[in-house]
């Protein structure tokens, strides 16, 4: 087989190569603005069936832009005029009850220590302060902001993230024509067709898995308040976050709660069993009642793709990369197999638009 | 300026002109072609914003038979082959339109259609008439219905040409 031949049989694999390299070249690039680039989306995905309405009644998109701002705008201000000071109240109440888990630890270490001399050992554990006494800067949030470029951060997505989204929703139709329009006659069809199936399935993903956190921060949420939790808002809103991550969110949701547990006053270890409970029960609801109605289907990818695609794209992106890690996954297959079926021109009978 | 070289329209002609929108154009031609009947101009202007406008030079390629499709696509300008095995099954022109079933089937396109000249077609495809649908449902029930109308067209014409394939075949072994 010569180089020739090669290249044509193997032209899906070498596309999709060309396609990952050229779209980590295109991350790579927009890093620095990548946070408010997939907040800017998320929120035309929310807005555009408010301009599509206007559209359609014969508004131009200029004017649709500027009421779906608009509408954006009073649902931040009610956001922060309702939300926010609870929020900061309630943080500033976890933060107060964090202080104390030193003190709680070091009784926990003292009492330790005096029960192994109890049993002969002569071990003293007091040194394990020390430990505190380096990690206690990262729980000073003043501290954290002040030492990094979080401030500056939040001001230029503050200020992008709406100048994206006003654009997106005035002229994404236009772009992606024009994007589209570019692709060669030959490849034209494939194109709309790998976009199409990709925009469908990234769509479905995004509202089911907004649906998704919502329900699952109300449930936790609720079940927070009902066992005697001070702080049931926040740790609900912060559940429901977490629980965007694949797996892995569960343990990190149930870290704060069961922290804040150990730091009440006398201890009670049924409030900590009580914290794991609500976790517990609010994944299984979770995984039998929401992800089979809202979020079925929305992916299919096979669970340990999942997990490694969310530690590498986590090692990698932190944070925002185990969020992002399952759509990027999912959209890599439709490409994948929409190229692979396209370049051999075979239909794709499982998938359907509606 | 002589007399001759002043145009003659009465200035309101200015007013009630047509603009120069290249989307007039394939409204206009859509609006003729019994998909869109029952369609009001308006829509079709709607529609054809929503098209895709594609160039095909002279023996290019625009449908290979057996490669996926996903849409009808309509002659602004020019005129196209339609082929199979070789065999030139019918020469279209401006205004004719090809390849509806993948308006409505993920199925492979069943012969080649070649550009004959410079040729400026119109591309109209399955999500945008999802979309229409979505955004305009009156029209878009009127569309499917069209659709299927011209659908069970071309097959009462197919099992006609089908028949008469079997009767000549039944004569010849007479």
């Amino acid at each position: 087989m010569d180089i020739a031949q090669f290249l044509k049989s193997r032209s899906s694999e070498l596309t999709f190569i060309g396609i990952v390299l050229a779209a980590v070249l295109g991350l790579i690039l927009i890093q620095p603005v990548l946070v408010p680039v997939i907040l800017s989306f998320t929120l035309y995905a929310m807005l555009e069936p408010i301009s599509d309405t206007l559209y359609r009644l014969g508004m131009r998109r200029s004017y649709t832009a500027f009421i779906s701002m608009f509408v954006l705008l009073l649902i931040s201000t009610l956001i922060v005029l309702l939300v926010v000071p609870e929020i900061v109240s309630q943080v500033g109440h976890i933060q107060s009850q964090l202080g104390r888990l030193e003190n709680i630890t070091d009784d926990i270490f003292k009492n330790i220590t005096t029960q192994l001399r109890g049993f002969g050992i002569n071990a003293d554990l007091s040194d394990s302060k020390q430990l505190f006494e380096k990690s206690k800067p990262q729980l000073d949030l003043a501290t954290v902001i002040a030492k990094s470029d979080i401030m500056i951060q939040i001001v230029v997505t503050a200020v992008l993230v709406p100048l994206f989204t006003f654009f997106l929703v005035r002229d994404f139709k236009t772009l992606r024509h024009n994007v589209l329009g570019t692709l060669p006659n030959r490849y034209f069809e494939l194109g709309w067709l790998i976009y199409y199936r990709v925009a469908y399935q990234l769509q479905r993903y995004v509202r089911g898995i907004m649906i998704q956190s919502l329900l699952v921060g109300l449930i936790s949420g609720t079940g927070f308040y009902l066992v005697g939790f001070e702080t049931p808002f926040l740790l609900g809103a912060l559940a429901g976050m977490l629980n965007v991550i694949p797996y892995i969110g569960m343990i990190l949701a149930m870290t704060p709660p069961v922290l804040i547990s150990l730091t009440t006053e006398p201890f009670e270890p049924t409030m900590t069993f009580s914290a794991i409970a609500v976790v517990v029960i609010t994944q299984l609801i979770d995984n039998v009642i929401i992800i089979p109605t809202v979020i079925a289907h929305a992916v299919s990818l096979h669970p340990l793709t999942v997990i490694a695609g969310v530690i590498i794209f986590g090692n990698a992106f932190g944070m925002l990369g185990m969020i992002v890690a399952i759509p990027v996954l999912a959209a890599m297959k439709i490409v994948y197999v929409g190229l692979k079926q396209g370049l051999k021109h075979e239909p794709d009978k499982q998938f359907r638009f509606s | 300026m002589s007399n001759d070289q002043i145009p003659n329209d009465p200035l309101w002609h200015n007013f009630f002109r047509k603009s120069a929108d290249p989307h007039h154009v394939v409204a206009d031609l859509w609006k003729k072609t019994p998909l869109f009947n029952n369609i009001s101009w308006r829509r079709c202007l709607t529609l054809s914003r929503m098209m895709h406008m594609r160039h095909y030079s002279k023996g290019e390629l625009i449908f290979k038979d057996g490669e996926i499709g996903l849409g009808v696509a309509m002659i602004v300008s020019g005129s196209v082959h339609v082929k199979t095995g070789g065999r030139l099954l019918a020469e279209l022109q401006a205004g004719d339109f090809f390849g509806e079933i993948a308006l409505v089937l993920d199925e492979p396109r069943t012969a080649n259609v070649i550009a004959a000249e410079e040729t400026k077609l119109a591309f109209f495809l399955r999500p945008d008439l999802e979309e229409f649908i979505e955004q305009f449902p009156k029209h878009g029930a009127i569309l499917t219905f069209n659709l299927s109308k011209v659908l069970a067209n071309r097959l009462r014409e197919a099992n006609a040409a089908l028949r008469q394939a079997d009767n000549s075949q039944d004569a010849r072994n007479l």
